[in-house]
């Protein structure tokens, strides 16, 4: 008998496409080029950094800033030169990666670190009517999914948790009670001063500010009057006309803007009032270290004094960057160095203004940056699942399973849990598609609830259709009147600052939403909610309306044959009670055999659930 | 030889810029035990390529490396260590990998050695293997592995084996005498989760992570004779083999038991004739039935190799994940087997021999 290479001999003519040649990329190229795979084509629009080498075996420190699917092909290539690897160093959403080129490929891998790619891949997948596998780590958790057109679920079959946690703006602005509320609201005192000016991401206090968590205490005391003063002005304007003064800018921060939140004393009744900190004194509180000395020593807790220095360090650091390159306009980078510190002295300075424990900048980093832990083993145990369940899916076997990798083993000699098998990965059949589906099911529909006389057209387009549905070139029609709305050419450009009501667009609209790249036609049923202001809106797959309804139907329904039941099993002789009380009897004795195994296997699934959803981010 | 504990070495600047994903994971005491540590593989095979890459990127401080066999030219395209431009046949495994390892973490310190370790007496190898963190055998012999393993048992140094048989491979833990951060139970449920009565427990301080409070406590683990041999005929195993038991153990056990007796010629079709009975004794002795067994004597040469590249993939990363958290004494390690069958895709780990 021949080796089970002559059984698989399909591996050698399947065509693959694999997206993204990172943590999961790298060790996907490596398990395909030595299982046998002879035909495949990568891309990633990424470049190496050094934080990449502790797992992304293919990369070297002599590589740090190289295209990623450049150097993975040509090390891949190095120990197997047999392989026909090619690759594109670029952006999955151009536009050359059209539905034809995904039709070009027998199959597509998924190796990917963010939703929006993910979701865009799910589609094209399922406009080529290819098949796909997906994929995830974090930490020592993974996960793999495989996705059919028509059998299975898709990716975007089931609502994903936000990538990123949100908080409210007065937590932010006003009774900070975590870091991470320091920590944002540093990020944003640096888009104030020196990157992009967002009026979502004002830093001063906010005056009319309710108390989210006290709500019955409204701000208008007569105290809370005198707070309102003065009217506020735009912090870089501010800091402008003080040409960058560290110490003024930073008394403005920390002293007189804590001196008006102080004053709002409906704030401070169940909570400990902040304290004003002048610069003169900060540099003062503590030892002092250097600015230099303080960059080095990012695991150490620095002191306020070291903090107020680092404050003033990097005003002046990132003044001059400024000036020297005017065109160009700073956004938050972690891995800037300046930008860091100066995020990390200001989140520790109102951390302790607030009595908030302070961090070191490798933690406050963390939080900032938004890191997710990674390491090699899990990124090799997923992709090595990937390619086992493609190697299956191109046999033709019909037992595809997704898997995920449980994260919390049990420990060893407890004795309950030895009753058991102990799956370390925790194997199923996939899902079958959910009818309702935006992307994938016949419906296509979704529901959005919004105030038409505030939501301008632009937002309905940048912020419904690109951000929310992840579309890439929507054209849009009313149904009702056959207007076009948008036009992905630009001829409706003049549209997009009128409201949704100044082109009739209100509430029970129906738009025709499509997107030619994606090959995806959806319809978007408008729903008004007035309490909704300017451009925010909800999102439904289903109508809220009709699901009550529904709900209620249901529930008489029950009623009503519980009744009936009731009323028949009082009917019932008591000979067929005994009847069932065997039958019984009969289920449970078979029941410890087998199913133990079973019922363990639905537990776990769910658990598998809970943990994706844990997953804030993926490689 | 013996390698004398030196002093400990802090983790520097710069390679707290490439460790940082990980040392968020397992924080920097643990990144410093790993720069202090000395790790021995034994078997330069892909899964070896496997452990070898996790390890070296964990950042170890010494890495001893041992094979005296030279590569096949089946390894070349599979093994993702060698440079296929050179005649590898001409080179000892590692030697012809260590050209990429050593560009792989040039803070770890290879050391190679060709020689068949397992062929000397008792007393050599015990020297040999003491002062090493941890010991890693793969894709050897059940009494090679079996001989290793009581010697780093007696001594309570950290072992592991492993080995692929094509499409299926095995995981072996002892860390007999070593501690890990154990989550303190809730008082309440105590009654539930007693631990095995021969746990020698050693509390020390208690940790507090998010809430949970976790303490240091030491393990005792059987020996690979013990766990591969363990008696299912008593009547209390007998009513809990069909749940213990994964399938794929069986397979693994034959595979053993034929590595033993040295009953495998290399020739499929006879080699399978020779399996069968030894698959269907072993899985009649764990109480499972032959008809209820996934993987038929038809797909055995899937137990053949070439190695099938994801299950190295999975066993290795396992191997390198426990070895890491054996070594920074960080969080639970699973039981100790694991199995990891693609014939089924399922991945399953077990506590033997059976208490």
């Amino acid at each position: 008998m021949p080796s089970w290479k002559e059984k698989h001999g399909k591996i050698q003519t399947t065509k693959l496409l694999v997206v993204g040649a990172g943590g999961i990329g790298c060790e996907l190229l490596k398990n395909l080029a030595a299982t046998g795979f002879q035909n495949v084509h990568v891309i990633d629009l990424d470049t190496i950094d050094i934080s990449n080498l502790n797992r992304q075996f293919l990369f070297r420190k002599e590589h740090v800033s190289s295209s990623k699917a450049e150097i993975a092909t040509k090390v891949v290539k190095q120990f197997c030169p047999s392989i026909n690897l090619g690759f594109d160093h670029a952006s999955i959403f151009e536009e050359e990666f059209n539905v034809e080129f995904f039709k070009k490929f027998d199959m597509v891998l998924n190796a990917l670190d963010n939703k929006k790619a993910r979701n865009h891949v799910n589609r094209m997948c399922h406009a080529a009517n290819k098949p796909l596998i997906e994929s995830g780590s974090s930490g020592y958790f993974g996960q793999v999914q495989v996705i059919m057109r028509g059998k299975t679920e898709c990716y975007e079959c089931q609502e994903k948790p936000a990538s990123q946690k949100t908080f409210p703006g007065c937590t932010i602005r006003n009774t900070p009670s975590e870091h991470i509320h320091c920590t944002v609201w540093a990020k944003h005192v640096f888009n104030q001063l020196f990157g992009e000016v967002d009026i979502d991401d004002d830093v001063s206090p906010d005056m009319e500010a309710e108390d989210t968590e006290n709500p019955n205490e409204t701000g208008n005391s007569q105290d809370d009057e005198a707070a309102k003063e003065p009217a506020p002005i735009g912090t870089r304007k501010w800091a402008e006309s003080v040409n960058f003064d560290a110490a003024k800018v930073f008394d403005k921060l920390f002293f007189q803007d804590i001196q008006y939140l102080v004053k709002m004393d409906h704030l401070w009744k169940q909570r400990k009032p902040p304290t004003p900190l002048s610069f003169a004194v900060a540099t003062t509180t503590g030892e002092s270290l250097s600015f230099a000395d303080a960059q080095n020593k990012d695991t150490s807790i620095w002191s306020i004094a070291t903090c107020a220095n680092v404050f003033a360090g990097c005003v002046r650091e990132l003044l001059k960057e400024i000036k020297l390159n005017p065109d160009v306009t700073l956004s938050f980078d972690k891995d800037h160095p300046i930008i860091m510190a100066f995020v990390a002295a200001c989140a520790n300075v109102r951390a302790h203004l607030f009595s908030i424990h302070t961090k070191t900048m490798f933690e406050i980093k963390a939080m900032a940056g938004n890191i997710i832990p990674a390491i090699a083993s899990t990124n090799a145990i997923v992709a090595g699942m990937i390619v086992t369940e493609a190697v299956k899916m191109i046999d033709g076997n019909a037992d595809v399973k997704s898997s995920f990798i449980r994260n919390q083993p049990n420990p060893r000699g407890k004795k309950l849990s030895l009753n058991r098998l102990f799956q370390i990965f925790l194997e199923g059949a996939p899902y079958p598609p959910n009818p309702k589906c935006y992307v994938c099911s016949e419906t296509r529909e979704v529901f959005i609830y919004v105030n038409p006389a505030e939501m301008t057209v632009g937002a309905l387009r940048d912020k419904v259709l690109m951000q929310e549905l992840n579309m890439l070139q929507p054209d849009v029609m009313d149904t009702n009147t056959a207007n076009v709305v948008l036009s992905s050419d630009g001829d409706t450009d003049s549209l997009l600052p009128k409201k949704l009501s100044e082109i009739s667009i209100e509430d029970g609209a129906i738009l025709t939403c499509d997107d030619f790249m994606q090959d995806m036609v959806l319809k978007l049923f408008i729903r008004r909610a007035n309490h909704l202001r300017g451009d925010n809106f909800e999102i439904a797959r289903s109508d809220k309306e009709k699901d009550e309804e529904e709900a209620r139907k249901k529930e008489q329904e029950k009623h009503r044959l519980e009744e009936a039941e009731n009323k028949e099993k009082l009917e019932t002789d008591h000979k067929s009670e005994e009847e069932e009380r065997r039958k019984r009897k009969v289920d449970e004795k078979e029941s410890s055999e087998e199913p133990d195994v079973k019922r363990t296997k639905v537990e776990e699934k769910t658990g598998g659930e809970e943990n994706e959803n844990k997953i804030l981010a993926m490689e | 030889m013996t390698i004398e504990q030196s002093e400990n070495v802090e983790v520097s600047k710069q390679e707290l810029q490439i460790y940082d994903r990980q040392i968020r994971l397992w924080g920097m005491e643990a990144q410093t035990k790993l720069r202090n540590s000395k790790v021995l593989v034994i078997g330069g095979s892909q899964l070896g390529a496997e452990v070898a890459k996790t390890l070296s990127l964990a950042g170890v401080d010494e890495m001893h490396l041992v094979d005296h066999r030279f590569v096949e030219n089946s390894e070349i395209g599979a093994n993702f260590l060698y440079d296929a431009s050179i005649d590898n046949t001409r080179l000892t495994k590692w030697v012809a990998a260590k050209n990429f390892l050593t560009n792989l973490n040039r803070n770890v310190k290879l050391f190679i050695v060709e020689d068949d370790i397992l062929s000397k007496s008792d007393d050599e190898i015990e020297s040999y293997v003491r002062g090493f963190t941890i010991v890693i055998v793969l894709d050897e012999t059940y009494t090679r592995t079996a001989k290793l393993n009581a010697i780093c048992h007696k001594h309570q140094i950290r072992f592991v084996a492993g080995a692929i048989y094509g499409w299926v491979g095995y995981a072996f833990f002892d860390f007999d005498g070593h501690s890990f951060l154990t989550k303190v139970e809730d008082p309440s449920s105590q009654g539930m989760t007693t631990l095995d009565d021969d746990h020698k427990n050693n509390s020390t301080a208690v940790v507090t992570v998010e809430d949970e409070q976790f303490e240091q406590k030491t393990y005792s683990y059987p020996t690979f004779s013990a766990a591969f041999n363990s008696d299912f005929s008593s009547k209390k195993a007998m009513r809990k083999c069909k749940r213990v038991i994964p399938t794929s153990y069986f397979l693994v056990k034959t595979m053993l038991r034929a590595s033993m007796d040295s009953s495998l010629t290399g020739d499929i079709d006879k080699d399978i004739e020779t399996l069968t009975p030894i698959w269907k004794e072993e899985v009649l002795d764990g109480n499972h039935t032959i008809e209820m067994q996934p993987v038929q004597p038809d797909k055995f040469d899937h137990l053949y190799p070439p190695e099938f590249s994801p299950t190295s993939a999975c066993i290795g990363g396992i191997i390198g994940q426990e070895a890491i958290k054996t070594i920074t004494e960080g969080k639970l390690p699973i039981r100790n087997i694991f199995i990891y069958s693609a014939l089924d895709s399922t991945g399953i780990a077990c506590d033997f021999p059976l208490s």
